[in-house]
């Protein structure tokens, strides 16, 4: 391959490998910034990812399967939001044993419905006609960039970013995350205002969860491998910012990428695996103290408890 | 209910100056329990139009909890309110705000990583949903409203540059922008420095002049004297009476609130009385601080150039309003954080920027907040007084100690201080804050070998407390140990201390001794007009 | 008087949660098999006939690995941390264990076995440690290094397990020579279940753990940071001293894993055997209450699951374990607060016997 080509097939790599990242990071910004920590994101994905496959299985449209994973995530959240908000329990624990329910419910399902242990049959991604029409719809670029599920990625990141920075109803989600006496005070339910912000973490972190299932192809065993925590890092790098966090996942992505461009070179491909673990606990160590957690993130909030 | 302007031509608040009409307001037969103590009894408050009501009483007398029922933050569990004769169900703050009843809380709800701006709409009618925030227009209208009542703020500044008075200013900003014809004010002087306080009260005659109500809770009685219209003692949850301006008497309130059994002298008092007096305090200097600086991590300067000593047998008074670097201060000094600039000495020992105190050489601290700082609330009473002893307690024993030992050692120490009850099982967060300071007093008093910082130590508690607390510190100093004494309340700090200084933006005024303090000078010093 | 009524309506409201998380857990399981088609009564009719010595030896020695891993996260959790990692710590305290058991292997057999024992310490509290500075030097969040860490540490010893250490066409060491006796050997009704006496070490660290915790000045310091960090700070505790000491000993605790499956099972390590231990110990700590005394009833609870779980993978998918191990959790942690709430109250009431209702 020539060097353009290759850095424009990097590129889309890259990209392809950033989108569930992005997406479940953006969804942890939306939960984060209304006050509730999600872990278990890592679960969202693999349940949206599981959705999207039985969905398309089942119907024989990708769409449809789309469509299930964004519902699969919502309600996965949807559990999150009941155990943390409304019972007031705590959100780490909460969301660890989301993600061991979610494996269990998933490799459960391969078994019972697919009846293997490891991975499902094959399922189609979206693949529109327009892709034959646009100019550089066939390059590897293209298929990513006009991949309907990459630009309903875009269009969500800029429709969180401009809710929650520019409408009455996001300053009023980033109340409850930074001081919910203070949301609850002007007039706001502050359970309600986190549920939303939880369910909508599920809905994005569920089409993160359907884009890898659509790489795929299927539906593998634990296939989210730990993508949810590395999105609640780039997160935190991002500065709980739909956009810094989307720049820190492209970092992460670029670093996988790169990883798989080196396999066969020689290192050991146990090295090549630890390395999107190892590079967020630098990250981290290198970024804290510039990024501050919404300040009221991780605290049951009583409505009745006095000052 | 609901909002009759339309929303979405008009944003902001009723036009100034015009008269408004503020409710009639009467709460009737109110009571509220919370976790087995009454805090509102058979309560009825009637609240008059374009009046300034005061509410008073000790702490946990009722008032903040009355106060946030009539805002709908807590539901009563009998009793109902009245809003213009229509009995009305107040079941949130939304439902409170649409009838022109606001709440400026004690501790401010304000959010310090956003703008004023931001804070001041969040909630506004017709801002509440998907609704696109018109930032430039409303800036203006803020703009216009600041200016009619001469409040000095940017509508774009961080919450967080903004000090407590300038806070206090966004709150009721909040109020008149969202509207609010009846406001209530839940002790809104208690952080203020006395121009601060002038410039509020001015405001809040203002309001009263536009036919809005303020209600306006406090336990400074002069103040109550020179702007109440009404005046209602609550004392354990009931009203004991109410006065009209002009009838009000001191003698009065005072016993109102203090009812009919003024438990005053304490053991510690007693035992303070049994000491012999006052010992002359000595040259020996026990702590020196010279040139001290601090800057936080962002690089902002904290403390700078403060330089003062304190001798054995010595209280030295630190007045000034909240935010000043007084906290700081006392954490400096009681090594509990490294300074950047200048010497720390305590006793022989000599400090340096950034070198840290090693643990055992750290004064005794009675931090700024009990609860977050000083107390575990869900440790037990006695391992709370263990807290910070644990490697030299009497009672440990080379292979670990038996809680039996640690009951029979906490239990003496609890009744000496008359925390009640004096149950050593007991959690923390059972206790009633005063309880609560008393036990902190216990254990820092014990643990204080020449020199203890006191951070407010009787902030929002009960006057018996507050004596107890006074009588440690007291009793502390004649036993030739020196305290530092931090506090916002002037009272305090003229009746405890041997000198008195004054903090103003991390800079700390000449101490001067007590005999020589002009109040007046003290008030300008701490707003930073000196001279 | 009512007291002892009042402490009776207390130990209920104690149990409230786990009564609770049971039941639902059982409702559960009962509406899973009756979806699958499965009849419950066949399916205990399967359990029971499954469910001899044997199987409760399999019980014990699944409880004990959760014992450790429970005990790990119990320990940090008293220091207010989260440690996420014990899977990770009991992988790296395993290898070390089989590593040190092989250099030792001329070693008198007790001197082995002491050193074997001191290395899967060692070896996990070397990889709690890192978390633990991580924290106190950075402030970096222990939940996602100790997460980021298990990753790294199955990889990690991955290769050096078929890079350096398999034996050909493996992914095992060779035999340790050191060994802790099973338990069947001492009571043979057991025979050919792989509980052993790392057992009583398990015992044994729970023991100590309990002590350390609620009996010396060093383990009230560590509680003391674990409810509260600034207090402690205030007060004159050393704080990130007491973090990195609850994670090394949580650690270390962790990789007492490899005394059960290296001296006690297996005899030798074998890659890939820890298979979620690590997150079950969490379940484990916090039906124990973070109480280290409570952490073996707990660990048995979820050996027993487990163990029934494979009792009856003919007519159920075992998978059915870790959906049931997740529904328990996130029912107890829902009713813990009411459980609060209502102890609060009643504790108040034996508190001051004299107050009734106005």
């Amino acid at each position: 391959m020539s060097g353009p080509v290759l850095l424009l097939a990097m590129l889309a790599q890259t990209l392809r490998i950033s989108v569930p990242y992005a997406l479940a990071a953006c969804g942890g910004v939306c939960s984060e910034r209304s006050g509730v920590v999600n872990i278990a994101l890592e679960g969202i994905l693999l349940n949206g990812a599981f959705f999207a496959v039985v969905g398309t299985h089942y119907s024989g449209s990708p769409y449809v399967g789309l469509l299930c994973a964004g519902a699969g995530g919502v309600a996965t959240a949807a559990l999150h939001a009941l155990v943390t908000i409304t019972a007031r329990a705590d959100q780490i624990v909460s969301g660890l044993a989301i993600n061991i329910l979610a494996f269990g419910l998933t490799r459960g399902g391969l078994r019972v419905l697919f009846k293997s242990a490891s991975n499902s049959p094959r399922i189609p991604a979206p693949d529109p006609a327009y892709l034959d029409v646009l100019p550089g719809g066939r390059t590897p670029l293209g298929e990513v960039l006009y991949d309907p599920l990459f630009l309903l990625t875009i269009l969500l990141l800029i429709a969180t970013l401009w809710f929650l920075f520019r409408t009455g109803l996001g300053l009023a989600l980033r109340t409850a995350g930074e001081h919910p006496e203070a949301a609850h005070s002007a007039g706001f339910s502050v359970p309600r205002l986190r549920w939303l912000g939880v369910l909508a973490s599920g809905l994005l972190a569920g089409l993160g969860g359907a884009w890898l299932a659509f790489e795929q192809h299927s539906f593998t065993d634990q296939m989210s491998g730990g993508r949810g925590y590395i999105a609640l890092a780039a997160m935190i790098v991002g500065k709980w910012h739909p956009l810094g966090a989307a720049a820190a996942c492209l970092l992460f992505g670029a670093a996988e990428t790169a990883q798989i461009r080196l396999q066969g070179s020689g290192v050991p491909t146990q090295f090549m695996q630890m390395l999107p673990f190892v590079l967020t606990i630098l990250v981290l160590v290198v970024w804290v103290g510039r990024s501050v957690a919404p300040a009221a993130v991780g605290k049951p909030y009583d409505p009745e408890h006095g000052e | 209910m609901g909002n009759p302007r339309a929303p979405t031509t008009e944003l902001g608040p009723e036009v100034s100056g015009a008269s408004v009409r503020a409710p009639d307001v009467r709460l009737e037969n109110i009571t509220r329990r919370f976790a087995g103590t009454l805090a509102n009894d058979g309560i009825d408050l009637h609240l008059r139009p374009a009046t300034i009501h005061a509410l008073v009483g000790e702490n946990g007398a009722g008032k903040s909890t009355l106060m946030r029922i009539l805002y709908g933050l807590v539901r009563p569990d009998r009793g109902r309110i009245r809003v213009d004769h229509r009995p009305t169900i107040l079941s949130s703050p939304a439902q409170a705000l649409g009838l022109g009843i606001g709440m400026i809380h004690q501790h401010f709800m304000l959010v310090p990583v956003m703008t004023v701006l931001e804070n001041i709409v969040l909630g506004t009618e017709g801002l509440r949903g998907l609704r696109a925030i018109p930032k430039a227009h409303l800036a203006e209208t803020l703009s216009d409203l600041f200016e009619s009542y001469g409040f000095d703020l940017d509508p774009h500044a961080r919450i967080d540059a903004l000090g407590v008075g300038g806070r206090q200013r966004v709150e009721i900003a909040r109020l008149l922008f969202r509207g609010a014809r009846l406001l209530i004010c839940d002790e809104p002087t208690a952080v203020l420095a006395p121009p601060e306080v002038a410039s509020l009260f001015r405001i809040l005659r203002r309001l009263r002049e536009e036919g809005r109500t303020v209600v306006f809770i406090t336990h400074k009685l002069p103040e109550v004297i020179e702007l109440a219209d009404f005046v209602t003692v609550l004392r354990r949850g009931r009203v004991v009476g109410e006065m009209k301006a002009g009838e009000i008497s001191r003698d009065k309130l005072v016993q109102w609130i203090m009812g009919e059994d003024p438990r005053a002298a304490t053991s510690v008092a007693e035992d303070a009385r049994s000491e012999p007096e006052v010992r002359p305090h000595g040259e020996e200097v026990v702590l020196a601080v010279e040139h001290l600086g601090l800057r936080d991590p962002q690089g902002r300067a904290r403390l700078g150039d403060v330089t003062f000593r304190l001798r054995a047998g010595e209280i030295l008074g630190v007045a000034g309003v909240a935010g000043n670097g007084q906290r700081e201060l006392a954490e400096v000094v009681a090594g509990r954080c490294p300074f950047t600039a200048g010497t720390l000495s305590l006793g022989a020992a000599r400090y340096a920027p950034g070198q840290t105190v090693p643990a055992q050489e750290r004064p005794a601290l009675i931090p700024e907040d009990r609860t977050s700082e000083g107390l575990i609330g869900d440790f037990r009473l006695w391992e709370n007084l263990l807290l910070g002893r644990q490697h030299g307690a009497p009672f440990m024993r080379p292979l670990g100690y038996t809680h039996a030992a640690a009951r029979n050692w906490a239990r003496p120490q609890l009744e000496r201080f008359r925390v009640e009850p004096p149950d050593p099982q007991l959690s923390a967060d059972a206790l009633s804050g005063g309880n609560q300071q008393k036990l902190l007093c216990a254990r820092e008093s014990a643990r204080a070998r020449g020199l203890l910082v006191a951070c407010q130590p009787t902030r929002g508690i009960d006057i018996a407390s507050t004596r107890l607390v006074h009588a440690t510190l007291k009793r502390f100093r004649d036993l030739r140990g020196s305290v530092l004494l931090v506090s916002a309340d002037l009272d305090e700090i003229l009746e405890l201390s041997d000198r008195v200084a004054v903090i103003y933006r991390g800079r700390l005024g000449t101490p001067v001794p007590r005999g020589q303090v002009d109040l007046e000078e003290l008030g300008r010093a701490m707003v930073g007009v000196s001279g | 008087m009512k007291t002892w009524r009042l402490r009776f309506a207390l130990f209920g409201i104690q149990s409230l949660p786990v009564v609770c998380a049971l039941c639902v857990a059982a409702l559960l399981a009962t509406l899973i098999a009756i979806l699958l088609g499965v009849s419950p009564g066949e399916l205990l009719t399967l359990l029971a006939s499954r469910f001899g010595a044997y199987a409760w030896g399999q019980v014990l020695f699944k409880a004990t690995f959760l014992t450790f891993t429970g005990l790990s996260v119990a320990l940090a959790f008293s220091a207010g941390l989260f440690n996420i990692g014990a899977e990770g710590q009991a992988v790296v305290g395993s290898l070390a264990c089989a590593l040190v058991g092989l250099a030792a292997a001329s070693a008198p057999a007790p001197v082995a076995l002491c050193l074997a024992i001191g290395a899967a310490f060692a070896g996990g509290a070397l990889w709690g440690f890192v978390p633990g500075y991580l924290k106190a030097r950075f402030g970096t969040h222990e939940v996602i290094n100790t997460i980021m860490l298990n990753f790294v540490a199955l990889a990690a010893v991955n290769f050096l397990v078929t890079r350096y250490l398999a034996l050909p066409e493996t992914v095992r060491t060779a035999e340790v020579p050191a060994a802790l006796p099973r338990l069947d050997s001492l009571l043979p009704f057991m025979h050919g279940s792989a509980a052993n006496t790392s057992l009583a070490l398990a015992l044994l660290a729970v023991i100590a753990a309990h002590y350390f915790l609620h009996h010396t000045a060093a383990g009230f310091a560590l509680r003391a940071v674990g409810r509260g960090m600034r207090q402690a700070q205030v007060a004159g505790i050393h704080a990130s001293r007491q973090i990195v000491l609850a994670f090394v000993l949580s650690g270390g605790i962790a990789g007492l894993v490899g005394t059960n499956f290296v001296l006690g099972y297996k005899h030798y390590y074998e890659d890939g055997f820890s298979g979620g231990i690590g997150f079950l110990g969490i379940a484990v700590a916090l039906l124990a209450r973070n109480e280290p005394l409570a952490v073996f009833p707990a660990a048995l609870l979820f050996g027993f699951l487990s163990q029934a779980g494979l009792a009856v993978n003919s007519l159920l998918p075992r998978e059915v374990v870790e959906i049931l191990t997740g529904v328990i959790l996130l029912v107890f942690i829902a009713t813990e607060r009411l459980r609060r709430t209502w102890s609060q109250g009643t504790r108040g009431r034996l508190a001051h016997p004299g107050e009734g209702r106005p």
